[in-house]
This record gives C-alpha cells, structure tokens and sequence, in this order.
C-alpha cells in the first residue's frame, strides 16, 4: 500500500505499509457498488463519482482545503486530511463528519493498516514532518513523532 | 528513508537512498523494497532492501534522475522514468533477479508518475504539464498509445477490477475515466475546483501489496 504525493523539491513523501499477516474475515458482505471519492483542494468538498454511471451522486463539504484520502478496509468511514484542520473522520453511511483528528495542519498523506485498526499521518511544513498513529475504532491519536526530512545520500 | 516498526512505532531504521527519492515499492512476496533516488555523491541508483534486515543488499545505477518507480505484480521487474542527463525523458526496465537495466524507450514529455494494471500488462505514465497519459506495453516495452486527459493529472486510481482508471485533473476540476479494454475516456466527470486525491471504495484484492 502505498500512499504518496509529490512535493517538488522535496521529492515523494508518502507513508508505505509492508503487508503483514492478512486479515481473513470481512468478505462476508456483497461487494457495494463502487464510489470513487475526490477531494478538491479548491473547493474544499469531497465529491462522491458512482462508477456505475459516472455521475457525482453526492458533495461533501469539509472545512479547509483537503489534501489526501485514505479509506477504511470495511468502507464504514473516509479519512480526509483537510489543511489547517487535521483529519476529518467522515461516516460513509451517511457521510457525515464524525470528528476531526488534530493531527497538525498539513496531512499531505494518509495511510491504513490493512486490517482497518490504524491510520497513519504525515503532516509537512516548513520543512518539518510529523508522523502521527491513530487508532481507528475511537479515532485517537496514540503516538505522535518527527521524521527525518533531512537530506540522505 | 525512514523505517518505523508498526509493533511499538520505533524508527528501526534511517536508510541512505538518496537526497531526493521516489516513493518505494514492493515485491510480491514482502522480501524486497526498492526505490530510486539521487543524490549529488552518489548519482542515481535504484536501492534493493531487504526487509528481512532493513539494510540496502544492492544498488541500480541509472542514467536518469528518476521522478517515479514501480514493479511488475509478479516482483520481476521494476520500471523507473526519469529524465536522462541531456534532458530526455525515458522509462527504464530493472530485472529484479540480476539487477540490471534491460530496457530504456523514450517518453514524449517529462514524466510525473507511473501506475501498473492489477495484471501487470499494462503500463500508465502520467505527465508533468501535460493533459496527457501514456500506454506502455509491458512485454514489448514500447508506447502504445497517448490518450488525452484533463489539465495538471495529479492522482490515478484503478477500480478493484481493474476495469477502469480514474484520474484527478487538478487544472480542469474534472476525473477522467478511462476503460482499460480499449483505453478511451468513456467519461469526464466535473467535479470541484483542484481536485488533489482520490480514493476509491473497494477493497484491493491485493491490499498491501500495491
């Protein structure tokens, strides 16, 4: 799984999760239509696009200008990271938001375990990168750390 | 490159792959993960890591400043696009077995990015500045077909069966959706104003795996 943006000077930043163990359970529901989920960074909403059709069935609003997405294995919520804000934790099945996570205000990428428990973060500024670990089932953050941004050779 | 142990969120690692870097990827087993970078001493090289022992086994010299990498599903070979020093964009092919460069073909534009299919046949170059999105062929290696995008592509998806790829035009505030049996754009959806990320609901079948 691989997360990533490219930041221009800073090259990829991204959080990338070797696969572990698989979870099995979970396939027992029919597989739900498939939705595609937009963020516009500009707009600061989400749109929803049904594939079946291509239409935009529905348009989130979020507070701030939303910079990364990440999904819940299950589909039960969308992660959005949104500037300023942190991340919106947004119920699928209704989409509304449920809380925002005050991870810092830059989440410029996201990423979840593939057995849905946690959710990763970076937030980018000035240089400065922030790597926090949320626990996804009350969405708290439980760790919270600076990572090397620094040059490597 | 920073490695954190997901067990007790140390960092166990801090690896040199260079002063700038791609993303890293994969192989189809969890052994190896490869990503490509630069750096001013070192030049450009793609480093093989063992996760076994977190420690770079190899290194790949490459003749471009690479800007993406990614790796067949079957972890045999990684494709990285760059630009050569004399200012040509081009895709290189890394056997993962020997670790050595088995093909180069020239590129129209500077690349952004790259996506595989989930098979594995196909391949997608993104461009900087460009509307426009590449089909390479896998097995001949060479570029099958330009198809036309919005302004600024800045994100792709697949769906989970690999039926169709979204792509996030930041410039145009539309996705493009392209039909992999025959790569046309069956549809533009408008949607807001910069649309940066995309995400799709269904669960990869290969999750984890990239």
């Amino acid at each position: 799984m691989t997360v990533g943006r490219w930041l221009g000077t800073l090259g990829w930043v991204c959080i990338f999760l070797l696969p572990g163990p698989r979870d099995s359970g979970s396939a027992n529901a029919s597989p739900p239509s498939t939705l595609v989920y937009v963020a516009n960074e500009h707009s600061s909403t989400v749109s929803i696009i049904r594939s079946s059709d291509n239409q935009v069935i529905s348009t989130i609003a979020v507070e701030g200008s939303p910079l990364s997405i990440a999904i819940m294995p299950d589909i039960s919520k969308l992660y959005v990271g949104v500037a300023k804000r942190g991340i919106s934790v947004i119920r699928t099945s209704d989409r509304q938001i449920k809380t925002t996570v005050k991870v810092g205000d830059h989440p410029v990428t996201l990423a979840i375990t593939p057995d849905g428990s946690k959710l990763y973060s970076l937030n980018i500024r000035d240089q400065q990168a922030i790597f926090s670990v949320i626990e996804t089932r009350q969405d708290r953050i439980v760790d919270s750390f600076p990572i090397e941004l620094q040059c490597s050779i | 490159m920073s490695v954190i142990q997901t067990s007790d969120n140390s960092r166990c690692a801090l690896l040199p792959v260079g002063e700038v870097a791609t993303r890293p990827v994969v192989n189809n087993n969890g052994s190896r993960v490869y990503v490509a970078g630069m750096s001013m001493e070192k030049g450009a090289r793609v480093s093989v890591i063992d996760t076994a022992s977190n420690t770079i086994i190899a290194t790949v010299p490459l003749t471009i400043v690479p800007a993406d990498l990614t790796i067949h599903p079957n972890g045999s070979k990684l494709y990285v696009a760059g630009i050569s020093m004399e200012g040509e964009p081009r895709l290189m092919g890394v056997t993962t077995t020997r670790h050595t460069v088995v093909s180069d073909i020239r590129l129209p534009y500077p690349p952004a990015f790259l996506a595989m299919d989930p098979k594995g046949s196909k391949l997608y170059v993104v461009y900087f500045d460009e509307p426009m999105v590449s089909l390479i062929q896998t097995g001949k290696g060479g570029l099958v077909k330009n198809i036309k995008v919005g302004n600024d592509p800045v994100a792709l998806a697949f769906t989970q069966d690999g039926s169709r790829i979204y792509i996030a035009n930041q410039g145009s505030g539309t996705a493009s959706v392209i039909r992999t049996s025959d790569n046309r754009v069956v549809a533009t959806v408008k949607v807001g104003q910069s649309p940066r990320a995309l995400g799709i609901n269904s669960i990869p079948k290969n999750a984890g795996l990239n």
